[in-house]
Formats: C-alpha cells, structure tokens, sequence
C-alpha cells in the first residue's frame, strides 16, 4: 500500500512538474505564479512522497489561470 | 512638477480633468489596465514585465524595485505606460520542520496585510515619449534568461532616471525595444514646433524607421540607441501632440 503510494506519487509529481516545465514564461507571469518555485515544491514534494498534494495544489491553483489570455503582443513574441 | 516615472495611485473610473494623466498614468478599476487617452491612437501594443526598477543614473541604490510582480506593459504612440494591481504581495517567511508551523500563518498574514495595503491603489508608471534619452534592450538567455528593456529618461537639470522592465524570458526585449525606439521617435517628428535642426529630424528620422535591434551574446552590453534631444518631464512636455485642449478619456 505505502509502495503504491509512492510510486502514484511519483507519477503525478513528475507529470505535474512536466506541465509546469513546458508552459512558457510568459504564461507563468500573466497568471502571476512564480514558475521557479512551484516546480521546485512539486519537484521536492515528490520526492518525499508528497507529489500527489503538491500536483493537487497545482491542478486547483495555478491550472485554471493559464487559459486567460496573456496579454503579449504576438509580435514580441521570440521567435524559435 | 515632481517626477518619478511612477507612483502609486487611487483606482478610478478614469481621469476627472485634463491633467489628471498628464505627468502619470490614470488606474482604472480593472486590474493592471490605465486609461488611455487619443494620443495614443489605435495601434497599442501591450507586454508583460515582472520587474520594475528605477534608479537615478550613477546611483547605487535603486529609488524603487518591486520583483515578481505581474505589470501590464503598454506602447502606444504617445508614451510607455505600466501598471501593477499587485504590486504589494506580502510573504516571504519560510521554516523548516518546526519553522514551517510559523511560517505558513505568517505568510498568510502577511498576505492578507498586504492585500489590505494595496486595496483601491495600483503602481503606475509612464515614459512619455519626450522625455526619452534612449533605449536599450537585451535578450540574454538559457537558465538564468534576463530579458529586459532599459530607457534611460530625462530627469530634468543634468539628471536622468534608468528605468528597467525585466521581461518574461520567452519575450523578445530586441522588439519591444525596436518598437518602442519607432514610436518615440515618429511621435517626436510628428509633434516638431520647429525646434529640430537638420540633423536632430535627420536622426530621428533614422529612427522612426531603425533597424531591428539586435543584441549580441557575449559582448556584455545592451543594444540600444540614443535620441538626439530629450526634454525634461513636465505638464509642458507632457502636452505635446495635444492640440490645444484635446481631452484625455
């Protein structure tokens, strides 16, 4: 039980990490979350077992502020 | 006419007179957003910035830094305008273990206290166009990315502000910094009192029309370029391209 547990953990954790990892900045500063610390929480809550609080708090938290729109103008967007 | 390219301001339902918007920007009830007023024309370009700092140059101590914040961004054919609804977060505290137990009530106070501070006000801030020295930009990138976007103002006397607007790292500085420089200086050539000589409109038309801004890795300086005159801020300055009496909105 307390293995499942973690490797679910596990699991979300990562997959949330991933998601935080792939949105790009911009996205982060119009939804006003800092980036750096929500994938540094949900990164070390994962580790210690904790990943499946931490993605909770990212899924009810910061997820919903991505969808509005940014603001930026497309043409200060870098291009890549 | 005190001048300190920002400030902190009552929300509103938009400027009550004339001068209201002259020196800085006027708040509007919705978050991050100021009024805007005819000069600044259709075309209004809008960024995010998370950083805001403003030093007179050559001082060690900046005047005002606010980090982390959210500031709306705006280039519009009269000046640069920002504006942040949040810009007092409170926090801050953190614990391990036992630490955690305090710091977790002490953020959430902190938060709520700041949240109280900030009610009804937002920091607001404008570069009208005049006043504009010159423009720099830098793109640096990878894990420690600093995207930002200097414009050196015209304090008045022999002083002059260096204001920074540090962007998210998957802006491009280099444009904004192009459009901004284009702007500034078509506004310029646009409200000319016949005070330009030959070369000053030569060079600011050079710049209505510059090339794209281009920064180079490894060079340690920031791209950019300087206007050939600059007037200090005030209500005089602040009036150019008005027309005698046009009303802010």
């Amino acid at each position: 039980m307390i293995t499942a547990w973690i490797v679910i953990s596990y699991i979300v954790g990562l997959a949330a990490v991933i998601d935080q990892v792939r949105r790009p900045a911009s996205e982060w500063a119009s939804a006003d979350r800092n980036r750096s610390w929500w994938i540094g929480t949900t990164a070390v809550a994962a580790f210690f077992a904790c990943g499946v609080f931490a993605a909770l708090a990212y899924f009810i938290g910061v997820l919903p502020r991505f969808g509005q729109r940014d603001g930026i103008d497309e043409g200060f967007r870098e291009k890549r | 006419v005190s001048y300190t390219v920002c400030t902190i301001r009552e929300v509103g339902d938009g400027p009550d007179e004339l001068a209201d918007g002259l020196i800085y920007p006027v708040p509007l009830e919705q978050a991050d957003s100021v009024a805007v007023e005819p000069r600044d024309g259709d075309d209004v370009k809008s960024l995010i910035c998370t950083a805001v700092e403003i030093r007179i140059a050559g001082a060690k101590k900046p005047m005002l830094s606010v980090q982390k914040i959210r500031a709306r961004v705006l280039l519009t054919d009269a000046r640069l305008t920002f504006a942040c609804s949040k810009f007092d977060k409170g926090g801050g505290w953190w614990g391990i273990g036992a630490g955690a137990l305090v710091a977790i009530p002490a953020n959430v106070g902190s938060k709520a206290l700041a949240a109280r501070r900030r009610r009804g006000k937002m920091l607001v801030g404008q570069i009208r166009y005049p006043w504009i020295k010159s423009v720099y930009a830098q793109n640096k990138g990878g894990w420690n990315a600093v995207k930002m976007l200097r414009v050196l103002v015209n304090a008045g006397g022999n002083q002059e502000f260096r204001v920074n607007l540090t962007l998210p790292s998957d802006v491009d500085a280099t444009a904004a910094g192009t459009e901004l420089i284009r702007r500034a200086a078509a506004f310029r050539l646009a409200h000319d009192e016949g005070e330009f000589g030959e070369e000053e409109r030569a060079r600011l038309t050079e710049l209505a029309s510059v090339d794209p801004l281009v920064w180079v890795k490894g060079t340690g300086q920031m791209a950019g370029e300087v206007f050939p005159t600059s007037w200090g801020p005030g209500e005089k300055t602040a009036s150019f391209g008005l027309h005698g009496g046009e009303r802010s909105t």
